[in-house]
């Protein structure tokens, strides 16, 4: 789909083959130790001698494996991503109610995801927000290449049930859906993205969801949704 | 105007010295810090390179910003500053309605961005291309500025009975402005938005065709229901 050809991520090497089966764990521990590491201290303050001193290897080795702190994060970031659900992961008695009540099943599912995947959580936003440019474009290359969260499939298949429409260029669908829930979540989950909005002014509680919730889902209907049955409009010749 | 929600500026400012000569030196420092960023984005920028352009000393900018998060924070609130209000636009403009109005900035966006490459650079590099915590500042800046004066227009809108009024004109100010700041991002090529051009759109579509789809999905999402 979006798929553009081999393209060589920057400053990453393909891992070697061979019996370095010890090399692979090491490389398995490093990326969890650092995924835990960046999801509480962040990017920029990241220090690789910190990560690499809390498994007692030495700097040079996590530097031979990973290439830089901004590969190290990239492969991070993959991992992280790529162990998160897609849209259409919801149970099958959600599906069965269609493509809104996936996409709500999902937002009212936000909170427990963040408590449950609280690691790759906290990296995917570290890495749509919290990361530097050339490592922002490596991983906007690699969302796009790689759908993680598998949007196209899933707008696909709402506009085959016909309740997405069909009059817009599926990219620009797939792009908004994205980007407003992301924006949504960030919202919910960490509050400060949107104070005035999202918090109850003084005790700091994120105050109905529920209903922040239905009235985002009645916005991304009129935007994304089919129109209703009326006359078809438009298609005069 | 812009003076209103300046309270939020700059948090930690040390004592620096008073006076004219101070004032002129730190809108001087905000500047070049401007380009600087602009050109190198936050990490790639180093406060050592632009106390030598200044001819000052690095400590004599950490005298008046106190840190390099200042320094960028105070950069990024002189680029919000120099954005225009949805409702800046000439009257017979605004007559054709909220969202003529928004179209026409649409239409702009290329253009802007041009001519406001700097404002515009240390926006996208806030958003995009700073750490976490700064991020965290800048939105709730945002949120307290809003630069473009968006919950203004949406309450225009729906007093002209334009935008709709069965939903929280705070949500559809947010969600307005989300919109509109990853469509813009669309609508920019790389040389104007060197940070983002990873998701690349339909080439063959032109910019109005995009505009034209943009609205559609606008329309649907704020427009008054006719008969609900």
């Amino acid at each position: 789909m979006l798929s553009s050809g081999p393209r060589p991520p920057a400053g990453r090497q393909r891992r070697k083959t061979g019996p370095q089966a010890r090399s692979i764990a090491k490389r398995a521990l490093i990326l969890d130790t650092a995924m835990r590491y960046f999801a509480e201290h962040g990017f920029a303050t990241a220090r690789v001698e910190d990560i690499a001193a809390e498994i007692d290897i030495s700097k040079g080795s996590v530097f031979q494996h990973f290439g830089s702190k901004e590969g190290l994060f990239f492969e991070v970031f993959k991992k992280a991503i790529l162990s998160l659900p897609s849209y259409l992961d919801a149970p099958a008695e959600i599906r069965d109610k269609g493509f809104f009540e996936t996409v709500r099943f999902w937002l009212s599912r936000t909170e427990h995801l963040v408590h449950r995947d609280w690691v790759p959580f906290r990296i995917s936003i570290l890495g749509g927000y919290g990361a530097d440019v050339d490592l922002k474009r490596q991983i906007e290359l690699f969302m796009a290449d790689n759908d993680p969260y598998g949007t196209i499939a899933f707008v696909r298949w709402g506009i085959e049930r016909g309740e997405v429409r069909d009059d817009v260029d599926i990219d620009m669908l797939v792009y908004t859906i994205d980007w407003m829930t992301e924006r949504f979540q960030d919202a919910i989950m960490a509050g400060e993205l949107d104070p005035g909005l999202f918090r109850e002014p003084g005790n700091g509680k994120p105050r109905h969801i529920g209903a922040r919730i239905e009235q985002f889902l009645m916005l991304l209907r009129g935007a994304i949704g089919a129109r209703a049955p009326r006359p078809p409009e438009g298609k005069r010749p | 105007m812009s003076t209103t929600t300046q309270k939020h500026t700059v948090a930690a400012e040390p004592a620096a010295l008073p006076g004219p000569a101070a004032a002129a030196r730190r809108i001087r420092i905000v500047e070049v810090a401007m380009q600087y960023f602009a050109e190198l984005g936050y990490e790639g920028t180093r406060i050592d390179d632009m106390a030598r352009e200044l001819g000052i000393s690095k400590a004599s900018v950490f005298q008046q910003f106190g840190s390099k998060r200042n320094l960028f924070m105070a950069a990024y609130q002189k680029a919000t500053d120099s954005m225009q209000a949805y409702l800046d636009v000439p009257p017979e403009l605004r007559e054709e309605g909220f969202f003529a109005t928004l179209r026409w900035w649409l239409e702009q966006t290329e253009q802007r961005a041009r001519a406001e490459w700097i404002a515009w650079q240390v926006m996208l590099v806030g958003n995009y291309g700073t750490d976490m915590d700064l991020r965290m500042e800048i939105s709730r800046y945002l949120t307290a500025r809003d630069p473009w004066k968006t919950e203004a227009f949406v309450r225009w809108g729906v007093g002209r009975g334009e935008v709709r009024d069965d939903l929280d004109p705070l949500l559809i100010s947010s969600s307005m402005d989300w919109m509109v700041e990853r469509f813009q991002d669309v609508l920019m090529n790389e040389e104007l938005h060197p940070l983002l051009f990873g998701r690349p759109m339909k080439p063959a579509r032109r910019t109005q065709a995009r505009i034209e789809q943009f609205m559609k999905m606008i329309h649907g999402a704020f427009a008054a229901r006719k008969a609900c």
